[in-house]
């Protein structure tokens, strides 16, 4: 196997194994694509007059992506008007196939997008979007009868019922409650509760968000994966039943807010003992994600800690732990992540919650009810906004990984300043910021190898001269 | 009656040779709190009737209640001594002219192992100690412990016999047999101070020795003490002989015969020895008539002794009468107030010798110029040596000494904690002391300014340090050195709040308790289970009763305590292990073999360490361990923490771009060792050889992102290969008991995996010694099943002492190793089950 310098050999860039994701496998064509999807594509698309049109999928969605696109053009003839619509396919996505990847439909001039399988829902600044979700087979009565096993327990409470991706098309029944086969009047028929809400998840941009009463019930129908995850540890419930419409298996789960915030705190403190932060942009699309990175920067400007914006498409440990400097990461990006619990990762990765929780001086002793995944709810509209007063000095404290001392000093020169001897005056004075230093053994100047012989300061700086033009073949100036 | 006020203390604090800075040390219950109160009561601050009952220094609810000290508590005294006295001060640095105040910083300290921390503390800043001993149980572990740490410190001690009352009224042992038992503690103190003190060295002599008056006797519990001095000046008019030269004569192998008024070297039929005939005699004939009520009797004594009953006092009988008369008679506090003036150190004469001890900077800069003459004008230097809670939650006093200069309210000042690193910043704070103020146990008085040789508390200064540090006016001060402990945090609980939204209040109590502790760690693991390291279980058990009442102030939920495991290997990798970086163009070869036996001591006790210079470092290994001098020179790191008993060493020969990785490799050895392969434990004793790396010739293809995580996985590899094994804490414990008692013991340290290792009798006491090893897993509920089993006659004392491989491979599902590393990882969150080296070990 020969490898140059600057590339592989071919062969082994064909024989080299691609890691998947193994959870997601290929669904069947009939559960991503059928008649009634088609046509709600075919009429957005039609109703809107786009004409370059990008279809993304994610990686496991590919084998069907021809097809799908197929049909679709296979509607565009010239009596619908529409013969000049474009379809592009896009696959590969920079952060996650859960964001709509508008950089790569940007590369197409598209004017709209139809994102298919997961989706994190963010809300898309620049590009109208259509998200199709995925139609998986479920049994109603199934159900009912898994059902009924719980009524004992929801008994007089409010029950919740979310619907992950894939079982969406259920709720299409809701619309007319008097039916016979709609969910929710069924529910009402067997379950002894005070009220049934059904909520699709993630919830559809224009959705009005229910009024949560204090911990209710609540039922998630999907597997359990990361948007179970995710949706259980930002809401707060008394107690979570997950039900498997494959497998037809219903079975409690322990909320997991309190133990998962416990372990957080772990990050969080190293979060507060970093010197220097990285702030990791995962997204170009998600809205808000400039205000959050100023507002982070403020924070930690604010503290005596320095920023670094890192902007490396989808991370991996490789690419992160080229940033020897940085102390801990923020990850700003879209609520489906699950990076930051992986031990592959030289440095921590913090989400903004968590480095909110650590900068932020109003979240001092304040204990969160709920996690926060989408960084939105932390902007001054967000509900769990707390206003960052930059005057408040937080008082030095103690870091409970290193057990060494941290905190900024701020100059107390005045006080007292007269009462000072001349000695004490001689005290070098320093500033604000300045004090903070750790050494981890990773700063520049502790490092043992800083390049070729940079003889620093020995050279006189060069001075500014006309270069060459032309090709090498052929310079003006000769 | 408090008899001094806050302007005498003040003004004593100038006169630096007058001031005695010292700590009471000793083995749990010996009566060190209890033999305080006399001076304490001297000083008039407690009622002499009530000394030997209040225990003035135990200031906490709970010391008060189990009887047992466990802060160190100081307090500042003020006595005059007479003139008569004065004249045994013989060197010029030891009293000023004309002056008879003496000032007395006297700290006391807890004497259970597991709070031996704060003796450490107790001792730093403080130049004399008083040993005190039990004189029925005689020298005991812990006496050992504590006079070998005062040594190490440079700290001169004397010593007191404690419990004379006991020896008299309950074991009922006549005057000769007492005299051998005084003389054998003496001689055991002496075998101690000489083992770790050179007499040659710069604190000179400082064995102690009854017959110079360095050596107290007495019952502090009754309130009467005295030294050979007190009787001799009784007796010299009688014998027309110098106060000196009879003590001399008092003590030893010198013996009076009555009938010939002659003084011999011997025992002879007719003639007793002095000690016994002039001193103890009386004292028994004392007791005699008191507790047998022998009414005639009692009124002549006491006239012979001169000891005139008050009024209130003449209805007493028994052993309140007895009280009072030895009490009057031989006072406790005048005999130990001579003892501390007379032999222990002022601060002018300790800091001259302590200084190189103390401080880290060259020996000869202003700052260490200042500390050896104790210099009130020179530059402030003050080492913080504990925080003491105040009344107001969360804020403490920082509790020190004052080696040079002075500190004042107000003043502005370096604060320095054990990282600062001279030139640089980290760690190093400036700030005002708010106020300066004086301890008095439990009391506080403010005072204006502080100069050298006194030990007062600072407000103002606990924000910006977690437990000690140093304060200075001096900007090119180096750090005064940190205290070593002589026991390790090993046992670990897990707390959680009971209600889960206490959390952030936990958390602030966890950095309350930091603080208010010299040695016990708090931690958030990252298994977000909040940890509490300490000594032991007592130790645990004091630390989370203040978690939960007075730092956090929320019920908690505590798990059992755990210990924490180290990984190590026990022979040399089978194979060489090759891990390439993820973009498969660089590879990294390497094995690891274990360290040989006391390498990783010697590298915890800083023997072997990479601060060294790397040629001596490399001669020392090929000296004591066999190492090839040209490897040895190539360590790249130590670690964890780049300090830990671990290394990398480069054994490569000419390979390109090697010094370009070695930042990245460092990076990932520190990350590997910190977070061992089975459990995520630290890796001990184990050392990784570098063989052979091939790299990108394109700088960007192997930077830190290929290099570090590679790293990571070819030193798991290695340490799979390489027969991984796990190590455990194991305890040094003594334990003291009759000997009817020691099959009991030896019968729960068999179900308990100890193995007793020696076993003596107490030389002249019934009482046996055993020292054994214990796990330190193994030690919970030690103490209690011990007692039961031996009738509550043995009492353990248990330290930690070394790290012991868990016999079994950790990779066999059946062995106790596994289990540990199973129930390991399942407390920390991870993926049950071994480790697959197919994840971190590639093909070619």
């Amino acid at each position: 196997m020969s490898t140059s310098a600057f590339y592989n050999s071919a062969e082994e860039v064909i024989e080299r194994e691609v890691d998947l994701e193994k959870d997601e496998v290929t669904p069947p064509l009939e559960q991503v694509w059928n008649g009634t999807l088609l046509k709600i594509c075919w009429g957005w698309i039609r109703q809107n007059g786009y004409k370059r049109v990008c279809l993304q999928f994610p990686d496991h969605y590919l084998p069907h992506s021809d097809e799908i696109s197929d049909s679709l053009k296979a509607l565009f003839t010239p009596n619908s008007g529409s013969m000049d619509t474009k379809l592009f396919i896009l696959a590969d996505t920079s952060y996650g196939s859960c964001c709509v990847d508008e950089i790569a439909a940007g590369h197409v001039e598209a004017d709209s997008l139809i994102h298919f399988g997961n989706a994190c829902r963010s809300r898309v600044s620049r590009l109208p979007v259509l998200y199709m979700y995925p139609q998986y087979p479920f049994n109603l009565k199934d159900f009912t009868v898994k059902l009924s096993s719980i009524a004992e327990t929801v008994n007089g409470k409010v029950l919740f019922i979310y619907l992950d991706i894939g079982y969406h098309h259920l709720l299409d029944k809701r619309v007319n409650e008097a039916d016979e086969d709609s969910l929710s009047y069924k529910l009402k028929e067997i379950l002894p509760c005070k009220e049934v809400f059904i909520e699709a998840y993630p919830p559809a941009e224009d959705a009005v968000e229910q009024k949560h009463p204090s911990d209710p019930i609540c039922l998630f129908v999907g597997s359990e994966n990361a948007r179970f995850s995710n949706l259980s540890i930002t809401t707060q419930a008394s107690q979570w039943f997950i039900y498997e419409p494959n497998k037809n298996s219903l079975f409690e789960k322990n909320p997991l807010t309190a133990q998962y915030i416990r372990r957080r705190y772990h990050y969080i403190e190293k979060c507060k003992d970093a010197q220097t932060l990285g702030l990791i942009v995962a997204t170009l699309t998600a809205e808000g994600y400039l205000k959050i990175v100023s507002r982070l920067q403020e924070m930690a400007k604010s503290r005596g800690i320095k920023t670094q914006i890192i902007s490396v498409g989808r991370i991996n440990p490789a690419k992160l732990a080229n940033f020897l400097e940085i102390d801990c990461f923020v990850l700003i990006g879209c609520p489906f992540n699950n990076m930051y619990n992986s031990k592959e990762y030289y440095k921590p990765i913090v989400s903004v919650f968590e480095a909110e929780m650590a900068l932020n001086p109003a979240w001092h002793m304040k204990y969160p009810e709920a996690y926060v995944t989408d960084f939105k709810k932390l902007l001054p509209e967000g509900e769990k906004f707390l206003a960052f007063d930059p005057t408040i000095q937080q008082e030095q404290d103690v870091s409970l990984i290193s057990g060494r001392v941290r905190g900024i000093t701020e100059d107390t020169a005045e006080e007292g300043a007269a009462a000072l001897s001349e000695q004490q005056q001689s005290l070098s004075g320093i500033g604000k910021m300045e004090v903070m230093t750790t050494n981890n053994g990773l700063t520049f100047e502790d490092r043992t190898w800083k390049g070729l012989n940079p003889a620093l300061g020995n050279t006189e700086p060069a001075k500014i001269e006309k270069g060459l033009s032309g090709i090498p073949t052929n310079y003006t100036h000769d | 009656m408090v008899n001094f006020t806050v302007d005498e203390i003040r003004a004593l604090m100038d006169k630096k040779r007058n001031i005695r800075n010292m700590s009471v040390i000793a083995h749990v219950d010996h009566g060190k709190s209890t033999l305080t109160d006399s001076l304490v009561s001297k000083a008039g601050i407690i009622a002499g009737a009530k000394a030997g009952e209040t225990r003035f220094t135990d200031t906490r609810k709970d010391e008060q209640e189990r009887c047992i000290t466990i802060k160190s508590t100081a307090i500042s005294m003020y006595f005059e001594v007479e003139d008569k006295d004065l004249v045994f001060i013989t060197h010029a640095d030891q009293r000023e002219k004309d002056c008879k105040g003496f000032l007395i910083n006297l700290i006391d300290s807890p004497g259970h192992v597991d709070f031996s921390s704060e003796v450490t503390a107790a001792l730093r800043v403080t130049d004399g100690a008083l040993v005190v001993v039990d004189c029925v149980s005689g020298v005991c572990v812990q006496t050992e412990t504590v006079l070998r740490q005062a040594i190490a410190e440079r700290i001169k001690p004397i010593l007191f016999m404690n419990k004379m009352d006991r020896a008299l009224l309950e074991l009922q042992l006549d005057a000769e047999e007492l005299y051998q038992t005084f003389q054998r503690i003496v001689e055991n103190v002496n075998v101690i101070i000489a083992t770790y003190n050179d007499d040659g060295g710069p604190m000179g002599e400082v064995r102690v020795d009854p017959s110079k008056g360095s050596v107290g006797f007495g019952s502090g519990l009754h309130g009467w003490a005295f030294t050979l001095k007190q009787f001799s000046e009784m007796y010299s008019e009688k014998f027309k002989i110098d106060v000196v030269k009879l003590m001399n004569r008092l003590w030893g192998e010198n013996f009076f015969n009555a009938k010939t008024k002659k003084w011999q070297k011997q025992k002879e039929a007719d003639n007793k020895r002095s000690f016994c005939m002039y001193i103890l005699d009386p004292i028994y004939k004392v007791f005699d008539a008191i507790m047998n009520y022998k009414k005639e009797e009692i009124g002549t004594l006491l006239e012979k002794i001169g000891v005139a009953i008050k009024h209130e006092d003449k209805d007493k009988d028994g052993k309140a009468l007895l009280k009072v008369v030895m009490r009057t008679w031989l006072p406790a506090g005048e005999a130990l107030l001579q003892m501390i003036a007379i032999h222990l150190p002022s601060p002018v004469i300790a800091q001259k010798y302590r200084m190189e001890m103390l401080y880290e900077g060259p020996h000869d800069d202003e700052a260490a110029v200042a500390v050896k003459n104790c210099d009130p004008e020179g530059p402030l230097m003050m080492y913080i040596s504990k925080m003491v809670p105040t009344s107001d939650k969360g804020r403490f006093y920082a509790f020190g000494r004052v080696f040079s200069g002075k500190v004042a309210t107000g003043q502005k000042c370096r604060i320095m904690g054990p990282n600062y690193v001279p030139g640089k910043k980290e760690d190093l704070y400036e700030k005002a002391i708010q106020r300066t103020i004086l301890m008095m146990g439990r009391y506080v008085e403010a005072i204006e300014d502080v100069p050298s040789g006194n030990i007062c508390g600072l407000v103002g200064v606990d924000q910006f340090l977690v437990k000690t540090g140093t304060i200075t006016t001096f900007k090119d001060a180096h750090n005064m050195k940190v205290m070593k402990f002589s026991v390790s945090p090993v046992v670990r609980v897990a707390v959680e709040p009971k209600n889960p939204a206490d959390l952030p209040k936990l958390v602030e109590g966890l950095k309350r308790l930091a603080k208010s502790d010299p040695m016990v760690q708090c931690i958030i693991e990252e298994s977000g289970e909040h940890i509490i390291a300490g000594a032991g279980e007592l130790h645990l058990e004091i630390c989370l009763k203040d978690l939960e009442e007075d730092h956090a102030c929320i019920p908690l939920k505590k798990s059992d305590p755990v210990v924490s495991y180290r990984e190590t290997v026990f022979e040399e990798s089978n194979q060489m292990c090759l891990s390439k970086s993820p973009n498969k163009h660089n590879r990294l070869m390497m094995k690891a073999l274990p360290m040989p036996d006391g390498l990783p001591e010697d590298i915890d006790n800083g023997d072997v360490s990479s601060k060294d210079d790397f040629k001596l470092r490399a001669r020392y290994l090929a000296e004591k361990y066999d190492y090839d001098v040209t490897e040895a020179r190539k360590i790249w790191c130590f670690g964890p923490d780049g300090t830990g008993p671990n290394f990398v060493l480069d054994c490569t020969k000419s390979v390109q771009y090697l010094n370009e990785i070695k930042d990245s490799v460092v990076a990932g050895f520190q990350w590997a060792s910190k977070e061992g392969i089975m459990a995520e434990e630290n890796m001990r004793g184990v050392r990784f050889n570098i063989y052979d790396v091939t790299l990108h010739a394109d700088a960007i293809h192997r930077g830190g992102g290929q290099i570090i995580p590679t790293t990571r996985r070819c030193l798991y590899a290695s340490a799979i290969t390489a027969g991984p094994r796990l190590m455990e804490p194991v305890y040094l414990c003594e334990i003291q008991c009759p000997e009817v008692a020691v099959g009991g013991i030896y019968g729960v340290l068999n179900r308990r995996r100890g193995h007793v290792f020696e076993e003596a009798q107490v030389v002249g006491t019934p009482m046996f010694v055993v020292k054994a090893y214990l796990p330190v897993n193994e030690s919970f509920g030690f103490t209690a099943d011990l007692r039961s089993n031996t009738g509550g006659q043995a009492f353990p004392q248990c330290v930690f002492d070394h790290w012991q491989v868990l016999p079994g491979d950790p990779c066999e599902p059946s062995s106790k190793p596994y289990q540990i590393v199973q129930d390991t990882r399942k407390r920390k969150g991870l993926k049950e089950g071994l480790p697959d080296l197919a994840q971190y070990l590639d093909k070619l």
